[in-house]
């Protein structure tokens, strides 16, 4: 419980402006992007890394929860104050530090935007690669912690591929520096645990990451499909044939229709499935690729394959990709957008299966998937008032997860576990894999002050594998 | 005393009981495995599954007897301190491959998987494992062990990019797994990082599943000899300011040799080759082999001109970029003190080796180095260490290794003194 005497060292340590408790200030705080909700006891405005350490090390004395926030766009509940605590806002260090383009790094805080970053770079010719959904307001911070990944992984990878070094606090307030500029210095480097641990290890103050050169030329295709397996196996095809395009991703029919609702794009409404494709190189190279995943994808069932000829068309066809969301509000007021990933050669028989899953517990699944890596996003669509339809989705969602698990996938591959996943972490892993990770926590955070109770409830240690 | 009177026959009893008699080394023999004859544990065993290595780890911890973990030992030497106790687990017989998902560009093997096992395996479907061993011993878990980045890292990254889940037994004999088989993959902690580069600290990794890649079109070696490294290195950076992307870009100087060698690498489709190598517009002197063609004269003396370096202890610096049309002098003082040296100009990364066996030349060159490097911002190097570990290091190994059990003589994690 936050009393009295806490808010006045808050206040000293933030400065009054930048300590929020009023009633509707922890509303607005006190939800993300997912449907979890929880109110914090006080939100605080960080300016630097020295209030964040001073917090922590008021929290440890004190042992009050500290739930680190970037812009909320979690989609697992990963910044809810669920158990209360403060929500400590990162917004504000938002610097862009320093863009080395020789080095090809970027020293950057937790608060700066993917796109402020993106921006940034590619007037140095270089891209952040990452690039979640969320990317205009999603935080570099928030991404680094709940490890994001977005369209172009299949090429680029995610972002602990890109992560180099860290300025973190700990929760006792010590601020350690990891990693550095070159990643090949030999060494211990405790850099990677901190990318996709939800803020459960320590507060980011600042991110060294790397940044690719941003390829010559590109060429973005769009193929029609009359199922979804046909545009699952085009995907299997290209891979194996040895091309690595930058996104592969696919939309179905409720997805399509959805969009092309909102959007008036000219979208083939009766096709089960879209597959959009956007590869890129040096220019010599990419017409005869273009060619090649044409013949693929005809091959194997393509009713249509355009390669967009302007700047236009592309943007239309990545439009439509980053609509998906939205434009599902249209058909039903809420959705849970689950994030399973399998082996990509066993993609084909799990779209397959989530559409069988909507017919079987008669809801709406839209489709969404980054199919290069074998990411699915199924919306599962409900009313939050139909409290039947509400538990027939949440009944779905642990089929999705068990299917997904049975081959060799799992539960999730960029939205993190959050509170929302919790209970299936036992179903992923053996009582040894989390004895080690409630070990490593434990280490890190022995107070449990460090946005306890997600990822892991660690007084209920799964043992039910 | 011998070796064998030193190290109790209790020790050896328990470890021949647990891995057969034939699987324990003991005395000189323990020095084949890449260990120096000074700076040797006592003995060696070489267990055949990971339950054998959980059995080890217990008796371990339960006597207090320290482990070093090891894979073919091209690089034990390189950080082990002066131990002269404890057991080295050596993990070479868990070498088997038991998945290959061409599909999904994965495959998953036992920690002492050797590269030519992987290649033998993955050519036919012209894939790759992205690491370029300098060793054909070198174990795939000791690649991933030692975060191992070979000589085309710039494109490709260390060892630990490929990464995607890995096994091992932990200080209490648990045998854990963490990552998975998907590139995408936020589930619970993932420990992979922890491990890769951690040199057994903090477990003994048993086995790992791999994230492959297609195999490139072609590759083409550049090679051009120098009398003068400034000459060299001039020319090394006006090529990465032409092409942006090479595959790798490294100056090899070699106390045998007079010639300073430039060795470039272009990868990928013939188009984007044939594209990088019309804007470099190559003058006179180079030779270029293909993978297609002439190959494995340039690229087969520049692998044995790395390998003999890398057989000396060696050292690494990591030099800012920025800073790179500026490091003659430093060149100039490694041939001065006659060290071999690779320069990887495309990742900023030298790696050389000692300069000879006299101490007092040794001591005289770790001077001149130190005073060339001194007050350098963005230049950092492991000749003379400088890091401590850190307390947060600390506090980790304190929860996963309380009775200090797994290599804790591993200069890399502080843990022994560097001479």
């Amino acid at each position: 419980m936050i009393g009295k005497e806490i808010m006045n060292e808050l206040m000293q340590i933030f400065g009054k402006d930048n300590v929020l408790s009023s009633k509707i200030s922890m509303e607005a705080y006190s939800y993300d992007s997912s449907p979890f909700y929880g109110m914090p006891e006080a939100v605080v405005i960080a300016e630097n890394t020295e209030m964040v350490s001073r917090c922590m090390h008021l929290a440890q004395q004190q042992k009050i929860n500290v739930i680190a926030r970037g812009a909320g766009t979690n989609l697992s509940g990963g910044c809810v104050a669920d158990q209360g605590g403060i929500i400590l806002a990162l917004n504000r260090l938002n610097s862009i530090l320093e863009i080395d383009e020789i080095n090809q790094t970027a020293l950057v805080e937790p608060g700066v935007t993917n796109m402020a970053l993106q921006n940034a770079a590619q007037t140095h010719g270089l891209m952040y690669a990452p690039d979640p959904a969320s990317l205009r307001v999603a935080t570099l911070g928030g991404n680094i912690a709940e490890g994001a990944g977005g369209m172009r992984g299949v090429k680029y990878g995610v972002a602990k591929d890109h992560l180099l070094g860290l300025e973190v606090v700990l929760a006792d307030g010590e601020v350690v520096e990891l990693g550095g500029n070159n990643r090949f210095f030999p060494g211990i480097d405790l850099t990677g645990i901190f990318c996709g641990s939800e803020g459960t290890f320590g507060i980011i103050t600042k991110i060294r990451v790397r940044l690719v050169r941003i390829a010559e030329s590109v060429r973005t295709l769009m193929a029609v499909f009359d199922s979804l397996e046909g545009a699952g196996e085009t995907v299997a095809k290209i891979i194996s044939s040895g091309i690595i395009p930058v996104t592969l991703e696919i939309m179905d029919r409720t997805m399509v229709r959805a969009v092309d609702d909102f959007l008036q794009l000219g979208l083939p409404r009766d096709a089960e499935a879209l597959l959009l494709i956007e590869i890129d190189g040096c220019n010599e190279e990419l017409d005869g690729q273009a060619e090649q995943i044409i013949a693929i994808a005809e091959e194997t069932g393509a009713s249509e394959v355009t390669l967009a000829t302007t700047e236009q068309q592309r943007q239309d066809l990545w439009q439509a990709r980053r609509s998906g969301n939205g434009a599902l509000g249209r058909i039903k007021p809420a959705y849970m957008v689950q994030d399973v990933t399998v082996p990509r050669h066993r993609l084909p028989g799990m779209l397959k299966f989530v559409a069988d899953i909507a017919s079987q517990y008669n809801i709406t699944i839209a489709q969404l998937a980054h199919a290069g890596d074998g990411n699915l996003h199924p919306h599962l669509l409900y009313d939050p008032f139909d409290l039947q339809e509400k538990e027939r989705v949440e009944q779905a969602a642990g089929e999705i997860f068990k299917a997904a698990l049975d081959c060799g996938g799992t539960l999730t591959g960029e939205h993190g576990i959050g509170i929302e996943k919790k209970q299936y972490l036992p179903m992923a892993f053996a009582p040894e894999d989390i004895e080690f990770m409630k070990d490593v926590k434990q280490a890190l955070d022995p107070a449990l002050i460090l946005n306890r109770g997600k990822i892991l409830d660690l007084a209920e240690v799964g043992d039910d594998r | 005393m011998t070796d064998k009177d030193a190290c109790s026959d209790a020790i050896i009893e328990s470890m021949s009981s647990i891995c057969g008699t034939d699987h324990v080394t003991v005395s000189e023999e323990v020095s084949d495995y890449g260990f120096m004859q000074q700076h040797r544990p006592q003995l060696l065993v070489s267990p055949g599954s990971v339950e054998e290595i959980q059995e080890i780890v217990r008796f371990a911890t339960a006597s207090g007897v320290p482990l070093i973990a090891l894979g073919g030992g091209t690089r034990i030497a390189q950080v082990l301190g002066r131990m002269n106790h404890g057991i080295a687990v050596c993990t070479r017989r868990l070498d088997r491959i038991s998945e290959f998902e061409p599909g999904n560009l994965s495959l998953r093997c036992g920690s002492g998987t050797l590269p030519a096992a992987v290649r033998e395996l993955t050519t036919d479907h012209n894939l790759q494992l992205a690491i370029f061993a300098d060793f054909d011993h070198s174990t795939v878990g000791g690649q991933v062990a030692s975060d191992f980045s070979g000589w085309k890292r710039y494109r490709y990254g260390a060892s630990g990019d490929y990464v995607l889940g890995l096994s091992f037994v932990s200080t209490d004999g648990k045998h854990v797994s963490t990552g998975g088989k998907t590139v995408k993959n936020v589930s619970g902690y993932d420990f992979t990082r922890l491990l890769s580069g951690s040199w057994g600290r903090f477990g003994i990794i048993t086995s790992v599943t791999f994230k492959l890649l297609p195999r490139p079109e072609k590759e083409l070696l550049a090679v051009k000899d120098f009398s003068d490294a400034e000459e060299a290195l001039e020319e090394g950076v006006d090529i990465l300011s032409k092409v942006a992307d090479p595959c790798s870009c490294n100056l090899i100087g070699d106390r045998k040799h007079a010639d300073i060698r430039l060795v470039l690498c272009l990868e990928g489709s013939s188009e984007l080759v044939s594209s990088q190598l019309n804007r470099l517009q190559l003058g006179t002197g180079w030779r270029l082999e293909t993978s297609e063609g002439n190959r494995d004269t340039a690229a087969e003396e520049y692998a044995c001109r790395r390998r003999a370096m890398k057989r000396d202890i060696f050292h690494t610096a990591a030099i800012d970029k920025r800073l790179l049309a500026k490091t003659f002098p430093l060149l100039r003082l490694l041939a001065k003190y006659h060290c071999s040296y690779d320069f990887d100009l495309s990742a900023g990364l030298l790696e050389f080796s000692s300069a000879d066996s006299e101490e007092t030349s040794f001591d005289e060159f770790k001077e001149a180095w130190q005073s060339a490097v001194d007050g350098q911002a963005g230049i950092r190097h492991t000749l003379v260490p400088t890091a401590r570990p850190s307390a947060m290091f600390a506090r980790i190994v304190e929860r996963l290794d309380p009775h200090c059990i797994m290599f804790p003589d591993n200069l890399y994690s502080g843990g022994g003194d560097h001479d």
